[in-house]
C-alpha cells in the first residue's frame, strides 16, 4: 500500500509537469482527483488492510490528495499565465477588412417588397413608357376629354399630344393590346404630375399598377387578392375597409383602407384622426375600357388597382417630406436597408 | 366640400353620432375628410347685456362697464369704441377659453380697475378676421343664452371629398339622399311655391345654343331692399365656408348649398333691353367680371347676355356691371341647367373655377331650376322683403330621362356575390331609380334626373354595391390563377442593381427633370432634349438625356455634406427627340465613383478613386451577366475628348460609355475633385444575353502560365496588345493578362514596358516546355509583327 501511495505521488509530479493546456488539466483531474480516479481508489483499497496501519495510510493518503489539488492548482495558474503572456502577433481586436455594401433607394426597396408578394399570387410584371400619349393615359382609360376627372391628375405635355404619364395605368392598355386574356401582371414604374413641389407632393413619384381580366373575375376576388396583399405586407392583425370611390377606368370603384398602425386605430395626426390609412384604389375594370382594347365584357370581367409607391414608404418610415427621397443625401438613403 | 350636421337635419332624422354618421357616409362614397365638433366650442361664452358704460379712470381708452350675462352683473373693462350701454354683447365669463386667443379667461385688475370676464369682437371667437370692435348682437338676443345657440355654432362640420362622379351630392339635400337610401329614413324637402300675382311679368329668354343650354328659368323679384342677411342665414353659410355678402347673394348660396342648383341675380335695372339671350362667344369679347377683373372671353364659350352685349359667363360668373349691390331695387334670378363640358371648358381656358362652375361641370339636375328658383323667391321675399312678379322657364327640347335595363345576374357576375333581385330593386328604389317594368331576368329603370353620372349597367351595379355595402361582400377563401406564360419585364433592371449594390455602390433616385442647361450634359449632342410645355418650375423644364447630371446633383449634394467619397448609381429613363421628331426613351443604368477609393484604415493606405474602379465594375458586370467575352471597349475617335471616354460595344452595338468627366462639366455642378462615370444601356446588355449556358468539362490536366516583358512605343494600347497575342492563334494559349505597365527614361521616351502573363493548357495531356516555347514564339513574333514589340530581357 505504501508502496503504491510513493508510486502515485512520484507519476503524479511526472504529470503535472506537462500540464500545458485545459484539456491535459482536466485529463489530470480525472485521473487523479475524481470521485472514481486513482487515489478514490486507493481509499477504497484502505478499508482491507488491517487497522493498526490505517491511521497512517489514511494519513498519507489524504496528502496525496492534497498534493494532487496542490499540483493541479498550480498548473492551472501557470497555464493561464502563459495564455496572457503569449500575445498573438496579430490584434484580434482590429476591425475587419472592410466590405462595401450598396444600399437600395428605399422606392426600389418598397416596389420590390410589393412586387414580391405580388410575383407570389402569380403576377407577372410588365413595363411601359414614361413619355405616353394621351390616348393611352386618358383616352383609353375612359377619361373623356371635357371631363373633371381630368382635373384628379395635373399633366405635364410635351407636345398637344404626348406627355409624361401621371399613373402607370396606361401600361393595362398596352397589355391588353399585346394579349388576350386571362392577364394578369402588375406594372411598377415612374409617374409625372404637373404640381408644385413640397413636402407632400413632388413632380414625380413611383406607382404600382395591377391587372386581372379573365372570365367570372369578380369583385370578391379583388378583395380576396388585395387583402392578402395587405396581410402579408402589413401584418396579419389589421382591420382593413373597402369603400366606395372613383376613377375613370374602373366601376364599380374602390378605395382600400387599412387600420393606421401608428394608433392602432384610435386616432392621430397621420391618419387624420379617422383611424384609417388609406392604401390603395381598387376597382372592376370598366366595359368602356374594354371596348378600346376589343375585350367582351359580356364574356370577360377584370379587375385593377394601384399603390403609391412614397406614400407606402413615407408612411411605414416615418418619413414626413418626399423631397428627402429624391434629394440623395446618402445620410438618408443609409438609413434604410 | 363643409356640410353642416344641423343643415341635414333639416331634411333628414340623424340619430347617429358624429362618427358613425363618418361611417355611414364614407360606406357610400362620400368620403369625410374630417369632423369639427363645434358644439362644445364657446363653453362659458355667452349673450350679455351692457348695461353701463363709464370711461375707465386711468386710461383714455378703455372702458368700464357693467354686463349682465343672465345670472349675475360682473365689472368688465372693454378696450373697443363701439361698446356702448343697452347693447347685446357675447360676453366670456371668467374660465371661458378663446382657441383663437389661446388663453382662459381670469379675473385680473386691468390699470387697476378689477375686470371679470371680456366682451369679445368676432376674430376673438374665430368666426371671421373682423377686428373693427366688439361684435353687436340682435336686440332680441337673451342675456345667459350659450353663444353657440344663439349664433347656430353648436354644430357638426363634415368635411367630405366628393369624387368628380357625384356631383348629385354636392348639397345637404344631396348628402341626404344617401343618408336615405343606407339608413331607410325618409327624405324630406322643403314645400315651394311661387306667390301668386296678378299682372305676372314674364323674361324675354332667347337661347340659341340649345344643346349648351338646354333649359333657362329666371324670375323677377322687384322693390327687394339690399342688405346684410339675418343671422341666421349669416350663421348657415359661414358653418360651411361661405362668406355672407348681402341677403340676395346669401339666400342664392344658401339654396345652392341646400339643393346643389347654382344660381345668379342680375340687378334688373342694369340689363340692356330687360331681357337675356343666351349666346355662344365670338372672337375678342371681354367682360368685366364680379371680381372686378377683365376677361377676354374664350371663342364657343357660353355667354348671358342682354342688348348691349354679355352679362355673365354662363355657369361661371356673373359681370360686374349687372351686379347685385346696396341700391339695387329690382332682381332677375336666374337658374339654369348648362351642359357640363362647355362649363368645364370655359372654365378651364379661363382659368377661373367656382361654386357655380364646379356644380355645373360636375352636372347638376335639369329639373331643379324651378324648385331652386321658387325656394330663393320664398327666402328672398322672408329676408329683402319685396314683391314677386312672375317667372319664366325655357327648355327648347324636352330633356330626355335616361332608361336602363339592369339584369340582377350581371350585378351577381360583377359582384361575386348573391343579391336576390328583389333586394337589388329595393336598393335602386331607395337611390330614386324608378322602376318601369320587371321581366324575367332584367329590369327596366327610369333614373332620377339629378344623377347625369347613371349612364349604363354597370353604373348601377355600383349603386348597388355601394349601397348594399363593399364591406358586405366577403373576402373568398382562395385566390384563382391562371395557368400559363408569366412574364417579368423589370427582372434584368433589378438583376443590374443587386450586382451594383454588391460592389458597393448606393442607389439613388433623382428627378427625370432638370434644367434646361444640364438636360444635355452627358448626352448624345446629335440628339435634342425633350421640354414639357408647362414645366411646374422654370428651373427644371427639360428631360434628362443622361443619368449624369442626376448623378452629378446627387455628389454635389453629398460632397456639401461633408461626404465626398462615394460610389452611387441609378437605373432610369433618358429621352432623346429622335430624327422623326419622336420620342426615343431609353433605359439606362449609370454609375459614378468619386474621392477616396479606399478610406484610411490600419490595413491600407488611402487610395483615391480612379477611371479604373468605375471600369472593373463595369467589367465585372459584363462577366456577370457572362457577355464579357462579346464586350469590346474602344476610344472614340471622333470625340474631342477620345483620351477620356471609352466606348462600349456588345456584340457589334452601342452598349455604353465610360468617361472621366470633363473639368468643364464638373464646374457647373460646383465640383473640384475628380469623377469617373459610366452608363450602360440597360435594353441592349438584356438582348445581348446569351441563351441557355452549357456545361463545359472541367480540365483535368494542369494548365502552365508564362510571363513576358515587351517594349512597345507609347501608342500601343493594352488592349492591342492582348488583342494580338490572342489573334495569333497560338496552340493552347487559353489566357493573357496584363500584370505591369511601366515608363522610364531608360526606355526612351516613346517607349513603355509591358508585362503580362499567358496562361496555357492542353485538354488532353499534360504540357510540356517544348509545347509552350513553341507557342510563345509564336506569339513573341505576331507582337513583333503587329505592334513592332521587343521582348525585354
Ligand atoms: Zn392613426
Amino acid at each position: 500500500m505504501k508502496e503504491k501511495i510513493d508510486a502515485l505521488h512520484a507519476e503524479m509530479h511526472e504529470v503535472a509537469k506537462e500540464l500545458t493546456n485545459d484539456e491535459l488539466l482536466e485529463r489530470f483531474r480525472i485521473t487523479y482527483l475524481s470521485r472514481k480516479g486513482r487515489i478514490a481508489q486507493l481509499f477504497e483499497d484502505l478499508k482491507h488492510v488491517p487497522a493498526e496501519q490505517k491511521p497512517a495510510l489514511g494519513k498519507a493518503l489524504n496528502a496525496l490528495r492534497g498534493e494532487a489539488q496542490a499540483l493541479l492548482d498550480a498548473a492551472t495558474e501557470a497555464s493561464r499565465q502563459t495564455d496572457r503572456t503569449e500575445i498573438p502577433a496579430v490584434d484580434l481586436t482590429l476591425p475587419g477588412r472592410g466590405y462595401a455594401r450598396g444600399h437600395m433607394h428605399i422606392v426600389s426597396q418598397t416596389i420590390e417588397e410589393i412586387s414580391g408578394i405580388f410575383r407570389q399570387m402569380g403576377f407577372s410584371i410588365a413595363d411601359g413608357p414614361e413619355v405616353e400619349t394621351d390616348y393611352y393615359n386618358f383616352e383609353a382609360l375612359n377619361f373623356p376629354a371635357d371631363h373633371p376627372a381630368r382635373d384628379m391628375q395635373d399633366t405635364f405635355f410635351i407636345t398637344e399630344n404626348d406627355l409624361l404619364r401621371t399613373h402607370t395605368t396606361p401600361v393595362q392598355i398596352r397589355l391588353m393590346e399585346r394579349y388576350r386574356p386571362p392577364i394578369r401582371a402588375i406594372f411598377p414604374g415612374k409617374v409625372y404630375r404637373n404640381e408644385v413641389i413640397s413636402a407632400r407632393s413632388h413632380v414625380q413619384f413611383h406607382q404600382i399598377d395591377g391587372l386581372f381580366v379573365d372570365t367570372d373575375v369578380t369583385f370578391a376576388d379583388l378583395k380576396g387578392t388585395l387583402v392578402t396583399f395587405a396581410n402579408m405586407y402589413y401584418g396579419e392583425e389589421l382591420r382593413y375597409r373597402f369603400r366606395p370611390s372613383f376613377f375613370p377606368f374602373t366601376e364599380p370603384s374602390a378605395e382600400m383602407d387599412i387600420s393606421c398602425y401608428l394608433c392602432e386605430g384610435r386616432g392621430c395626426r397621420v391618419c387624420k384622426h379617422t383611424g384609417w390609412l388609406e392604401i390603395l384604389g381598387c376597382g372592376m375594370v370598366d366595359p368602356n375600357v374594354y371596348s378600346f382594347v376589343d375585350i367582351d365584357p359580356e364574356v370577360y370581367s377584370g379587375y385593377a388597382f394601384g399603390i403609391g409607391i412614397e406614400r407606402t414608404a413615407m408612411l411605414r418610415h416615418g418619413i414626413d417630406d418626399i423631397r428627402l427621397l429624391f434629394e440623395n443625401d446618402l445620410r438618408v438613403n443609409h438609413q434604410f436597408n | 366640400m363643409q356640410l353642416s350636421l344641423r343643415w341635414l337635419q333639416n331634411y333628414i332624422e340623424i340619430p347617429e353620432t358624429p362618427g358613425e354618421l363618418e361611417s355611414l357616409l364614407t360606406g357610400t362614397g362620400l368620403e369625410v375628410d374630417s369632423i369639427t365638433d363645434r358644439r362644445n366650442s364657446f363653453d362659458n361664452i355667452v349673450v350679455g347685456e351692457v348695461r353701463t358704460c363709464e370711461k375707465h379712470p386711468n386710461a383714455d381708452r378703455l372702458t368700464v362697464c357693467t354686463v349682465n350675462d343672465g345670472m349675475a352683473q360682473h365689472s368688465v373693462v372693454c378696450g373697443a369704441s363701439n361698446v356702448a350701454t343697452g347693447q347685446k354683447v357675447v360676453f366670456a365669463r371668467v374660465g371661458a377659453h378663446l382657441e383663437r386667443l389661446g388663453f382662459t379667461i381670469d379675473q385680473r385688475k386691468i390699470r387697476g380697475v378689477e375686470s371679470a370676464g371680456m366682451i369679445c369682437a368676432s376674430d376673438e371667437l374665430g368666426l371671421d378676421d373682423d377686428h373693427s370692435g366688439i361684435m353687436v348682437l340682435g336686440h332680441d338676443a337673451v342675456p345667459g343664452t350659450p353663444v353657440s345657440s344663439y349664433l347656430g355654432t353648436d354644430d357638426v362640420i363634415l368635411e367630405i371629398g366628393i369624387t368628380p362622379n357625384r356631383g348629385d351630392a354636392l348639397s345637404h339635400v344631396g348628402t341626404a339622399r344617401d343618408i336615405a337610401a343606407v339608413s331607410g329614413r325618409p327624405l324630406q324637402t322643403p314645400e315651394v311655391a311661387f306667390p301668386s300675382v296678378a299682372d305676372e311679368e314674364t323674361v324675354d329668354i332667347e337661347i340659341q345654343n340649345p344643346a349648351l343650354c338646354p333649359r333657362y328659368s329666371a324670375a323677377i323679384v322687384r322693390d327687394v331692399h339690399v342688405q346684410t342677411s339675418p343671422d341666421w342665414l349669416r350663421n348657415a353659410l359661414t358653418a360651411v365656408g361661405i362668406r355672407p355678402i348681402n341677403n340676395i347673394v346669401d339666400v342664392l348660396n344658401y339654396v345652392m348649398m341646400e339643393i346643389g342648383q347654382p344660381m345668379h341675380a342680375f340687378d334688373l335695372d342694369q340689363l340692356q333691353g330687360g331681357g337675356i339671350v343666351v349666346r355662344t362667344a365670338d372672337t375678342g369679347e371681354i367682360i368685366t367680371t364680379l371680381d372686378h377683373i377683365e376677361r377676354s372671353i374664350p371663342e364657343d364659350a357660353l355667354l348671358i347676355c342682354d342688348t348691349e352685349g354679355p352679362v355673365a359667363v354662363a355657369g361661371v360668373m356673373g359681370g360686374s356691371a349687372s351686379a347685385v349691390t346696396d341700391t339695387t331695387v329690382s332682381i332677375l334670378l336666374e337658374s339654369a341647367y348648362f351642359q357640363a363640358s362647355s362649363v368645364r371648358r370655359t372654365s378651364r381656358l379661363l382659368q377661373l373655377s367656382t361654386d357655380s362652375s364646379y356644380r355645373f361641370e360636375r352636372g347638376t339636375d335639369p329639373h331643379s331650376t324651378v324648385w331652386a328658383l321658387q325656394r330663393a323667391v320664398q327666402l328672398i321675399l322672408d329676408t329683402a322683403g319685396g314683391r314677386f312678379c312672375g317667372y319664366s322657364d325655357v327648355c327648347p327640347e324636352v330633356i330626355p330621362v335616361r332608361e336602363l335595363r339592369l339584369r340582377p345576374a350581371f350585378v351577381n357576375r360583377i359582384l361575386g356575390i348573391e343579391i336576390d333581385a328583389d333586394v337589388q330593386y329595393r336598393i335602386l328604389a331607395s337611390l330614386g331609380i324608378e322602376l318601369v317594368e320587371k321581366s324575367a331576368d332584367n329590369v327596366l329603370c327610369r333614373m332620377p334626373t339629378f344623377r347625369s353620372d347613371l349612364e349604363r349597367e354597370i353604373d348601377l351595379v355600383e349603386e348597388i354595391a355601394r349601397i348594399h355595402g363593399y364591406d358586405n361582400i366577403p373576402v373568398p377563401t382562395r385566390i384563382e390563377m391562371n395557368v400559363g406564360r408569366r412574364f417579368d419585364d423589370k427582372a434584368f433592371t433589378s438583376q443590374l442593381r443587386t450586382l451594383f449594390l454588391g460592389f458597393g455602390f448606393d442607389e439613388i433616385l433623382s428627378s427625370s427633370l432638370v434644367s434646361r442647361e444640364h438636360a444635355g450634359t452627358g448626352g448624345d449632342n446629335r440628339h435634342a432634349v425633350v421640354d414639357v410645355l408647362n414645366p411646374v418650375s422654370k428651373e427644371r423644364p427639360s428631360l434628362r438625356t443622361s443619368l449624369l447630371p442626376s448623378l452629378l446633383e446627387a455628389i454635389d449634394v453629398n460632397i456639401r455634406s461633408g461626404h465626398p467619397s462615394l460610389r452611387i448609381m441609378e437605373a432610369g429613363h433618358v429621352f432623346y427627340r429622335d430624327a422623326e421628331n419622336g420620342i426615343d426613351e431609353r433605359n439606362m443604368i449609370a454609375l459614378a465613383v468619386t474621392g477616396l477609393a479606399q478610406q484610411r484604415a490600419w490595413y491600407a493606405d488611402t487610395r483615391e478613386s480612379d477611371f479604373f474602379d468605375m471600369k472593373g465594375a463595369v467589367e465585372n458586370i459584363l462577366s456577370a451577366l457572362y457577355i464579357d467575352n462579346d464586350a469590346i471597349f474602344y476610344y472614340d475617335r471622333a470625340s474631342t475628348l477620345s483620351d477620356t471616354v471609352l466606348m462600349l460595344e456588345v456584340k457589334g452595338r452601342y452598349a455604353g460609355q465610360l468617361i472621366t468627366v470633363p473639368q468643364a462639366t464638373l464646374q457647373r455642378f460646383d465640383i473640384v475633385q475628380p469623377v469617373f462615370y459610366a452608363e450602360l444601356d440597360v435594353t441592349v446588355l438584356e438582348e445581348s444575353l446569351p441563351a441557355r449556358r452549357k456545361y463545359r468539362p472541367v480540365p483535368r490536366h494542369p494548365s502552365v502560365t508564362r510571363d513576358l516583358a515587351i517594349l512597345v512605343t507609347n501608342d500601343i494600347a493594352a488592349r492591342d496588345i492582348v488583342d494580338t497575342v490572342m489573334k495569333s492563334n497560338a496552340a493552347f494559349l487559353r489566357s493573357v493578362h496584363i500584370v505591369d505597365v511601366f515608363r522610364h527614361s531608360d526606355l526612351g521616351d516613346e517607349k513603355k514596358s509591358v508585362a503580362f502573363t499567358m496562361t496555357f493548357q492542353a485538354d488532353d495531356r499534360t504540357l510540356k516546355d517544348e509545347d509552350i516555347n513553341a507557342s510563345v514564339n509564336t506569339i513573341i513574333a505576331m507582337l513583333a509583327k503587329e505592334v513592332n514589340a521587343e521582348l525585354r530581357g
